[in-house]
């Protein structure tokens, strides 16, 4: 039901100067996407038979995130799973007592595959994606 | 505690929290839709703040269900029984 590590998401100000220092890692930037729904501009970076980063960079108007930002700094602030069936995973984390931020939408980022995220205070914040 | 009280310190912690263009003031019937700020992240902050001030903890079911303020002053005063 729950498949692998698919990216760790990181929080950042400036999209390129931390893609940059990944780079050096070998790692490949895709095109920079803005998530309107989600109110992020999101790059991943790729690197051969490894997890995936995804850098984070809130609009300017979404002060939550920047909030997040401003308390965490460039961090790594979540991980993504993939799973079969995102509205399995949404029932069952929430009956595990996981509190959903909301109900599985489509996702810019992902072509369309639904994601949600859940948090709780002993891991912070969770995302899975739809393998289809 | 009593509802009055317990709204006061709401609007505290809201407005530290949410910092919202306009001063929030809370009554029993407001919600997210009322608040531009109060999105599904700042909800998640909204409530580690509140748990903090008030030295309680909920639970996901009881964060999920809250339909307005009311509701979460509901559960608080179950809770500072």
């Amino acid at each position: 039901m729950l498949g692998h590590l698919d990216h760790i998401g990181y929080i950042v100000e400036d999209i390129d100067a931390t893609a940059y220092k990944f780079q050096l890692l070998g790692y490949v930037k895709e095109e920079t996407i803005d998530d309107t729904i989600q109110k992020c501009h999101i790059c991943f970076l790729r690197r051969e038979n490894d997890i995936s980063i995804e850098l984070v960079k809130p609009f300017d108007d979404n002060k939550s995130m920047k909030r997040l930002q401003k308390k965490v700094g460039v961090a790594p602030y979540h991980i993504c799973y993939v799973c079969n069936d995102i509205d399995v995973i949404y029932r069952k984390m929430t009956d595990e007592g996981w509190t959903a931020l909301f109900k599985p939408v489509s996702a810019i980022a992902f072509e369309g595959r639904k994601i949600c995220y859940f948090w709780c205070e002993e891991i912070g914040f969770i995302e899975f994606v739809n393998k289809k | 505690m009593e509802r009055k009280e317990i709204l006061e310190k709401l609007d505290v912690i809201f407005n530290d929290v949410l910092d919202p263009e306009k001063e929030v003031h809370l009554n029993e019937r407001s919600c997210a839709d009322d608040i531009e700020e109060w999105d599904s992240l700042s909800h998640i902050q909204l409530v580690v703040a509140i748990e903090k001030a008030f030295k309680i903890k909920f639970t996901s079911r009881e964060i999920m269900k809250w339909r307005n303020v009311g509701e979460m002053v509901d559960t608080m005063l179950e809770k500072l029984k």
